[in-house]
């Protein structure tokens, strides 16, 4: 019979908990969602020496009071899924502060093994440390490692087994953090109070700690006190806790957060102190003499830009040449299919439908990888922190917070990873925002529209027309950013307070794990929605079949071609035809149909001649030339502007509506496309005296 | 140097002291803060939210914080036990620091 057992991993952002977790699990790990709360937590599980561990990867934060989502999942996993064992991950190189967290995890009754990582920070530092006195001051066996060089690994694996069965659980007893004489007279009052009342919610040898989230009035926890217990006895709780708290603070001249912060603190230098063996004064160190240069005053904005300009030229030059050779694979299949299945339906379904649909986001794939693995790069290696710091005195004077700018960035790739990388903002008002103007940061998607148009119509000067169209992309994100913040969503940005983690040389499975995460949610997109769609799309363009006098029906008569006649009014005014406005349809189930879909509609053949997939050459340049017969500059440059404002995709649009609930995501659909309209309209209208 | 704003977020009125024009010589905020200058954490004078997450960050009172840069336009970087945090202004501006006796 196998024993199960659960680990918890806990600790602060910046610790190596993703690497040791990464480690410990393999490659069998499981990305999901808490129910009802946006953030990601994994689950990786495991079988040694006849034991299936399963370990839980929760969110890294500095303390487990419940301020924030993270924050409140850790702490009600904790309390409610109750782990077997909880492995705290703390970086050795600062290694006080890390401690915080760890005092708050020892107050929880659940035995737990605490992991020094990044130990080669710590030897380097000089300070050496008694890890078996820490130990016992801490409450639990302490484990060296160096996640990155998966020293360590091995030794977490077998501790955690042997805390399990028990056999270290009588030399660790618990520790209880002294918080000071008033304070825990108060707890002492408020305990007997909870015992009187035979408080059954949680055992009484949890009071303590329900006493010490009473006293630093947890709102997760006061919310589901007043949730679950009748009012009465509520009422008089909050009573007997408000007089307590006003009592503290009254005598000591301190608010009681900072009290408690305090007395942690104390706990943590006493137990250092103790456990020290010799000590080295710190020195200058080369994350320090880094940060001369890249936050330098005069260099870090430009610095910044060129990273960028890096990275973009990195993407889109590099990236052609895979890009390519997909769109060649491609082309081998459709002929491959063309020559060996019988003309009908199924063949048309195949190559219409689901090569041309599927095949137009897949090319772009290794462009997504390699911006993906680009922005891993700055992440991992510490950099992007001080990107949201350089950004963030710009992003305030739009009303956003410097972490905003992570998810913008994604954003030139692909939507669907943005969106959830808007997560890292605590900020409601501040993630809401940050999302409703993603879409203007043109996604990959966009690309092939922007490339057929500025192509056909202004072909010396095609780069630098797709670049106006980004450029102002950016514009109206930072208008409407500022249009939203102060009608929607008053009130001001989240206070800056983050982190700046010392450099380190990322690893290579590091970047290539961080950039798969986010590219399988594009592949995943392309492979669920993006298909189901483009076969609906086929369906459209290929039925009904027949069309009056039983001829083979054109494209006008098919569903999608009356739909487009349907549409039409409402676009003629923007200079757009029923196939323009058909295109931009199709485009709601993914950007890089539209070309496809446009592809479609000018193709000369008839229904029994197959069409090869929109990349290849010979479409391609049917496609330009109907364009340049029915279209002009002026029509063209603002379909681009169009296709720019107005909402993402389906399966970006589903993302956002289980990020930010289906109220915001009707919002998105309305103000964007109402916004779109608007600017097309006024630049066709305008436009048109001057062509 | 800058007009230093208050911004008392809700917060209990327990601290009759922490007013600006009460401040005594070697007080000040960390927004008026000379760079590359070591001073104690006197005080954090803003809502529970923002005081929880300074103090699990490190900044604490009774700690020592060095001002690594800080400059008339944007972020502050400082380090508080070891560890280098990018504060706002608005933060900044929330942070009563004591002058150290050389």
């Amino acid at each position: 019979m196998t024993k199960k057992f659960k680990v918890a991993l806990l600790g602060s952002p910046n610790s190596g908990k993703t690497t040791i977790f990464n480690e410990l699990t393999g490659a069998r790990q499981h990305v999901g969602n808490y129910p009802g709360v946006t953030v990601e937590y994994k689950t990786g599980t495991i079988n040694f020496r006849g034991y299936e561990i399963t370990f839980v990867d929760l969110p890294g934060t500095y303390s487990i009071t419940a301020y924030s989502p993270e924050e409140a999942v850790s702490r009600d996993y904790l309390i409610n899924k109750k782990p077997d064992i909880i492995l705290n991950i703390i970086d050795s190189s600062s290694l006080e502060r890390n401690l915080y967290l760890t005092t708050q995890l020892i107050e929880l009754n659940i035995p737990i093994v605490f992991v020094f990582n990044m130990y080669d920070f710590l030897e380097k530092s000089g300070n050496k440390y008694n890890f078996d006195l820490l130990s016992k001051l801490l409450g639990g066996p302490i484990i060296l490692t160096i996640g990155s060089k998966k020293k360590g690994i091995l030794n977490i694996l077998e501790t955690v087994i042997s805390l399990y069965e028990g056999s270290k659980e009588k030399e660790l007893k618990k520790i209880n953090i002294n918080y000071g004489d008033e304070i825990e007279s108060e707890i002492l009052r408020i305990s007997d109070f909870l015992k009187r009342e035979k408080f059954s919610l949680y055992k009484e040898e949890d009071y303590r700690w329900v006493c010490l989230r009473l006293l630093e009035q947890d709102p997760e926890f006061i919310k589901e006190l007043k949730n679950k217990t009748d009012s009465l006895f509520f009422n008089k709780l909050n009573t007997i806790v408000t007089n307590s708290i006003n009592h503290i603070e009254n005598i000591l001249n301190e608010d009681i957060i900072t009290l408690m912060a305090e007395a942690r603190y104390g706990f943590i230098k006493g137990a250092l102190k103790e456990a020290l063996i010799t000590e080295t004064p710190s020195k200058e160190n080369v994350t320090d003499k880094i940060d001369s240069i890249l936050i330098n005053k005069y260099l870090a904005l430009p610095i910044f830009a060129f990273i960028m300009w890096l990275m973009f030229q990195v993407v889109f030059k590099i990236g052609d040449y895979p890009m390519n050779w997909l769109n060649l694979l491609f082309g081998k299949i459709t002929q491959f299919l063309n020559n060996v299945l019988p003309n009908g339906l199924l063949k048309s379904l195949l190559i219409d439908g689901i090569i041309a649909g599927v095949g137009g986001v897949l090319v772009f794939t290794p462009k997504i990888m390699l911006l993906f693995i680009f922005i891993a790069f700055l992440e991992d290696s510490g950099y992007m922190a001080r990107a949201a710091f350089i950004m963030d005195r710009i992003m305030h004077k739009i009303g956003l917070h410097g972490k905003s700018f992570i998810p913008m960035l994604i954003g030139f790739g692909c939507t669907v990873p943005a969106y959830m990388s808007a997560r890292t903002l605590e900020n409601k008002s501040d993630k809401l925002i940050t999302m409703h103007i993603n879409t203007f940061m043109s996604c990959g998607g966009r690309l092939p529209i922007y490339i057929l148009f500025a192509g056909t119509f202004f072909p010396n000067n095609s780069g630098n027309v797709i670049f106006s169209i980004y450029l102002i992309g950016i514009v109206f994100a930072i208008l409407m950013a500022k249009l939203l913040r102060v009608t929607r969503f008053k009130g001001e940005a989240e206070p800056f307070v983050m982190e700046l983690p010392s450099y380190r040389m990322p690893t290579l499975k590091s970047i290539l794990i961080h950039m798969w995460e986010r590219t399988w949610l594009y592949l995943k997109k392309a492979g669920t929605i993006i298909l189901a769609i483009s076969i609906i799309m086929w369906f459209l363009f290929t039925f009904p079949l027949e069309g009056p006098d039983n001829n083979p029906s054109s494209l006008e008569n098919s569903f999608a071609g009356k739909i487009g006649v349907f549409v039409a009014p409402v676009f003629k005014p923007l200079g757009f035809d029923w196939r323009l406005s058909l295109a931009s349809l199709s485009g709601m189930a993914g950007k890089e149909i539209v070309v496809s879909t446009l592809g479609t509609l000018f193709s000369l053949a008839d229904k029994e001649e197959i069409n090869l997939t929109q990349n290849s050459s010979f479409e391609q340049e049917n496609t330009k030339n109907a364009i340049a017969q029915n279209y002009n500059p002026l029509i063209g440059y603002n379909f681009m502007l169009f296709t720019l404002l107005y909402f993402p995709c389906i399966a970006s649009l589903s993302v956002f509506q289980k990020e930010a609930g289906f109220k915001e995501m009707i919002f998105q659909i309305f103000f964007t496309l109402l916004l779109a309209w608007v600017v097309s309209f006024i630049v066709f209208q305008i436009g048109r005296f001057f062509i | 140097m800058e007009n230093q704003e208050l911004k008392l977020n809700g917060k209990k009125e327990n601290f009759k002291n922490e007013n600006a024009s009460h401040l005594d010589e070697d007080q000040l905020f960390l927004i008026s803060a000379q760079k590359n200058k070591k001073y104690k954490i006197e005080k954090i004078i803003a809502g529970q939210s923002l005081t929880q997450r300074l103090c699990s960050i490190g900044i604490v009172p009774g700690e020592i914080i060095f001002i690594n840069d800080i400059s008339n336009w944007g972020p502050i970087t400082v380090v508080v036990k070891g560890v280098k945090i990018a504060l706002g202004r608005g933060v900044a501006c929330k942070i009563l620091l004591r002058k150290l006796k050389s």
